[in-house]
């Protein structure tokens, strides 16, 4: 910091070449004069003497000549800066801290500008992006839910519908099993409409993109790998082109590699063709991200209504699957990716910021303004010399322009290691594809321009006050500027306020986050071990293929040594999974748009064993009967409480609809404890166990309860699986611990973000509180010595100071109060366990203030109670 | 000898132009040929020179280049440039005037 200053300085202050010159030529005018005066006859010690005299400082002539150039070629704002380069580094402490200020406050800003940015306001790097939309269908009651995506066929009817109001394609993200070179690995694909990757304006940078003629049936396997994978897995060979690798088991050969960056939709490491015949042909299996280019002169409300009337006919058409799915979803690019809290929760950590921005400008402005204070004598001076009180407004604002450029790399630094940190506060591989940011050209921009706007506004006031007024009254009272003190207490009181605010939301995060992680989710995880296998490909297209598999290797992995208990589940706890299916309770009349949802979970008998959840009533599944395709089901409280409340369950039947099983009715054997309920719910979700082989999903997963440490189990249950199929690949192996705390990273990373920003709006309210008590104090020293030779007690004078900083904090809590509610209402969706007026939190946050503002007051109380009063006296007789 | 005279505020540009018109000159020469022509009247402050100079130069009404002297040694020399001499007819024409009224009143004052 020093350093960057003395720089700086430096490169104001430096001696030019051209300074040089004129030394020599002044140099050459003493000696000549001195050649005179010897020739005159005057002895040349005395000549040289004389000459010198005569001549008058060279250091001044050096200087006149230097400004009589440099104002040609600088401007007057240049030498303002220059002077106030000067004026700067003579109050080095005062700058220092100024800069610290704004390089804080700026940072911060900056840092939380590039996440709304990147995150929210950045368009999509696709061409025309604000011409792309995504579209979904959702049911007239339902309007506020989250839009059902399309299937296969209803896209293809929209796509021919649509003509002339927009282009549609279509994405259907699965994950498929990749071999054939290398180990088999699971990853992220999608079978994409041919021409989708035109419509996003991609184009491959090897080979070719897919062409209408590979989606249709009977056409040759293809596939076009993302940048990522092409150098991860085949060290960016381009002779992978050409050649075949094997996706789920079928040769493929692949055509083309995407260019570095290109994942659409989400994070998709291959592609292959959508099409008739791809197995997406049934109306009812919606997977489909479709994405419509909007043709020119239609609004996102044209195209929306040529849509619904689209969705109404299919509606009608297709009742067994469409029926409740009468209108169109449009959405923007952002609206679709983005899920609905984080903008909330994004624009309250930069409105936090730039709050936190305010402080440090008010910490600024107040400095700047008792600087000016200080300085009104010189400003006087200058003012009775001649200078204009727009010479004074900007030289003043100079000096606070030059802060600002100084802060900027500071700034610029502290934004840089801010985004870096929440880049590391994020879990590897768990964050979702729309969090991108980068300190780019536009944050920079954004750091330089909140500088020199955020400077030279906290350079505007003390400049006009200073300015303001008779000058030359000022060149013979001492003004204590009372005036000026109001506005200071005033700025001093709202940093409190917005500190306030700031601590609030810190403290609702944190406790939401306290909720999560201290939340009993019903599951005794600690000794839980989950494999997520991906039986995809011809070998597993059959349902009783993926029951045998995994009834194999769940044989094998009981045998492993410190496996106390063994399970095969579709859904595992916190990390999703199982079949969202339609709920007709037997005997209960339900209108015909009013179905209830519920989660059809298809797992083996021993996944309360396994994951330490009771039996409340009846009784569990047999192992045979959970490899049966048996019509009984252990339910849970939840799908209890609301098929059959106050009433007992057991022999009870339902129907579920859902897309992979169609209608089925089960009737419920027992009732199991709820787990998984979210924090403050008096219910799990309403789920059903059924046999496996009613739900065996290619993604089910294994779980282990094991003797000691989860982690260290994964090698044996590893080759377990290994041992049962060595092609069948393992998507996803985690710890139940691990899945607990990463769930709710997003919270954490809130807390520690919105923690941050309070702590950085404490700090700087704190300064400013000292900052302004001092300077009070300063200004009574007489009155305090006056007290104190009059026989005050010292602890009297401590408590009036410490009561202004309290004085003030109160003012500044109180209008704290008052807003805080307003932000945190805007929270209130994202917080878990803890409502957005909590009092504690409140509370907690004022006083938490109230102890700042005291401590901050308390140096300068102390320094008032030491006022020696012998010399105050003697200084204020003279 | 009555005691010199201090250089009424801006003259010192005018007598620098008029010293230069002779031809060209280093610092230390004007400020001879300042007291010279005016008969050692004028004291010409010479630390205030050479800034004046350096503004001349950059207005363009004199040129600057490093020379020797005729005491064989490197000099900067100042000459004056067109606009210069312009400036000067301007200058004295402005000066005569600016005298001339300024001696009118005088005398109109005394008599």
């Amino acid at each position: 910091m020093l350093n960057a200053l003395r720089a700086a300085w430096r490169f104001i202050s430096r001696r030019s070449p051209a300074d040089e010159d004129v030394a020599r030529e002044l140099r050459f005018h003493v000696d000549r004069q001195t050649e005179l005066l010897v020739s005159r006859g005057v002895p040349p010690a005395d000549a040289a003497r004389r000459a010198r005299a005569a001549f008058g400082s060279t250091d001044a002539a050096v200087e006149g000549c230097r400004d009589a150039r440099r104002l040609s070629s600088l401007s007057g704002l240049i030498r303002d800066l220059r002077q106030a380069g000067r004026a700067l580094w003579r109050a080095r402490g005062l700058t220092c801290l100024a800069v610290l200020c704004l390089g804080f406050g700026i940072g911060l800003d900056t840092a939380m500008f590039a996440v709304v940015d990147g995150v929210l306001l950045q368009p999509y790097p696709y061409p025309d992006a604000d011409r792309l939309v995504v579209i979904g269908v959702t049911s007239d009651a339902a309007s506020s839910s989250q839009p059902t995506p399309l299937s296969y066929p209803d896209f293809e009817d929209w796509r021919a519908r649509a003509d002339g109001t927009a282009t549609i394609e279509a994405a259907a993200p699965r994950q498929v099993a990749l071999s054939g070179i290398g180990d088999p690995v699971s990853v992220s694909a999608a079978a994409v409409s041919p021409g989708l990757f035109a419509l996003v304006g991609a184009a491959p940078i090897a080979g070719r993109a897919f062409m209408t003629s590979d989606g249709i049936p009977g056409a040759p396997d293809v596939v076009v790998l993302s940048h990522d994978l092409w150098t991860r897995r085949y060290g960016a060979d381009r002779t992978v082109v050409g050649r075949s690798v094997l996706i789920d088991g079928r040769p493929h050969v692949v055509i083309g590699v995407m260019p570095a960056g290109f994942a659409f939709p989400n994070q998709q490491a291959l592609w292959t063709p959508l099409g008739v015949g791809r197995g997406l042909d049934a109306r009812g299996v919606r997977t489909l991200t479709t994405i419509a280019r909007l043709a020119p002169g239609i609004t996102r409300g044209h195209a929306a209504q040529t849509l619904d009337a689209v969705a109404a006919d299919l509606a009608r058409t297709y009742p067994a699957t469409n029926a409740d799915l009468t209108r169109a979803s449009v959405r923007t690019l952002h609206e679709a990716f983005v899920p609905a809290p984080i903008p909330v929760v994004l624009w309250l950590m930069f409105a936090g910021a730039t709050l936190v921005l305010f402080i440090a400008c008010s910490n600024v402005a107040n400095l700047l303004l008792a600087r000016a204070t200080a300085r009104s004598h010189e400003l006087a001076v200058r003012a009775a010399l001649g200078a204009s009180r727009v010479q004074i407004v900007r030289h003043l604002l100079a000096e606070s322009l030059l802060l600002g450029i100084v802060a900027i790399p500071l700034a610029a630094t502290i934004a840089a290691l801010g985004t870096w940190q929440l880049a590391r506060m994020m879990p590897a591989g768990a964050v979702p594809a729309y969090v991108h940011w980068q300190m780019d050209g536009r944050a920079l921009l954004y750091v330089s321009v909140m500088a020199l706007a955020a400077t030279v506004a906290a350079g505007l006031a003390p400049a006009i006050g200073a300015a303001r007024g008779r000058l030359s009254a000022r060149l013979t009272e001492r003004s204590t500027g009372t005036g000026r003190s109001v506005l200071r207490s005033a700025l001093v009181a709202a940093q409190v306020a917005v500190s306030l605010v700031a601590v609030v939301l810190a403290a609702l995060f944190s406790r939401t986050f306290d909720a999560l992680a201290a939340h009993d989710w019903g599951v005794d995880a600690t000794h839980v071990l989950m494999l997520r296998v991906a039986m995809t490909g011809d070998r597993y297209a059959d349902t009783d293929a993926r029951v045998r598999r995994m009834d194999d290797i769940l044989r094998r992995a009981v045998m492993s040594p410190g496996v106390e208990s063994a399970a095969v589940s579709t859904y595992v706890p916190l990390a999703g999974g199982g079949e969202r299916g339609r709920l007709d309770v037997e005997g209960r009349a339900v209108a015909p748009d009013a179905h209830e949802s519920m989660r059809l979970v298809g797992a083996t008998s021993t996944i309360f064993e396994t994951l330490g959840v009771h039996l409340v009533r009846g009784r569990l599944l047999t192992p045979a009967e959970s490899l049966s395709r048996a019509n009984i089901a252990v339910v849970n409280e939840g799908l209890a409480a609301r098929a059959w409340p106050g009433r007992d369950p057991i022999g009870r039947r339902f129907r579920v609809w859902t897309p992979s099983t169609g209608d089925q009715t089960f009737t419920v054997v027992g009732v199991a404890a709820d787990f998984g309920a979210e924090p403050g719910e008096p219910h799990a979700e309403p789920t059903a166990f059924v046999p496996y082989a009613w739900q065996a999903a290619p993604d089910t997963a294994l779980v282990l309860r094991v003797a000691g440490d989860p982690a260290s189990a994964a090698p044996l249950a590893r080759a377990a699986i290994g041992a049962s199929d060595p092609q069948l690949p393992i998507a996803d192996v985690q710890t139940m611990p691990a899945i607990e705390a990463r769930a709710f990273w997003q919270f954490a990373l809130f807390g520690r973000v919105f923690g941050a920003i309070g702590i950085a709006a404490l700090l700087l309210a704190a300064c400013g509180v000292y900052g302004l008590v001092s300077y009070a104090v300063s200004l009574q020293t007489q009155e305090m010595g006056v007290r104190i030779a009059l026989g005050a007690d010292r602890r009297r004078i401590v408590a009036t100071v410490v009561g202004r900083g309290l004085r003030l904090a109160a003012v500044g809590i109180a209008a704290g109060l008052i807003v805080a509610p307003a932000l945190t209402w805007l929270a209130r969706g994202t917080l878990v366990g803890v409502g957005p007026f909590d009092p504690p939190s409140f509370a907690a946050a004022a006083l938490l203030l109230a102890a700042m503002a005291c401590a901050a007051s308390l140096v300068p109380a102390w320094r008032a109670s030491r006022v020696d009063a012998a010399s105050v006296l003697r200084g204020a007789l003279r | 000898m009555p005691k010199p005279l201090d250089l009424p505020q801006g003259t010192l540009d005018l007598l620098i132009l008029r010293a230069l018109r002779l031809g060209p000159q280093h610092g230390w020469a004007i400020s001879q040929r300042l007291e010279q022509l005016s008969s050692a009247v004028l004291q010409v402050p010479q630390g205030s020179l050479y800034p004046a100079l350096h503004r001349l130069e950059r207005r363009g009404w004199i040129t600057s280049t490093w020379g020797v002297s005729d005491h064989n040694r490197q000099a900067r020399f100042y000459e004056l440039s067109r606009s210069g001499r312009k400036q000067l007819d301007r200058e004295v024409e402005d000066w005569q005037r600016l005298t001339t009224a300024v001696s009118q009143v005088l005398r109109e004052t005394e008599s």
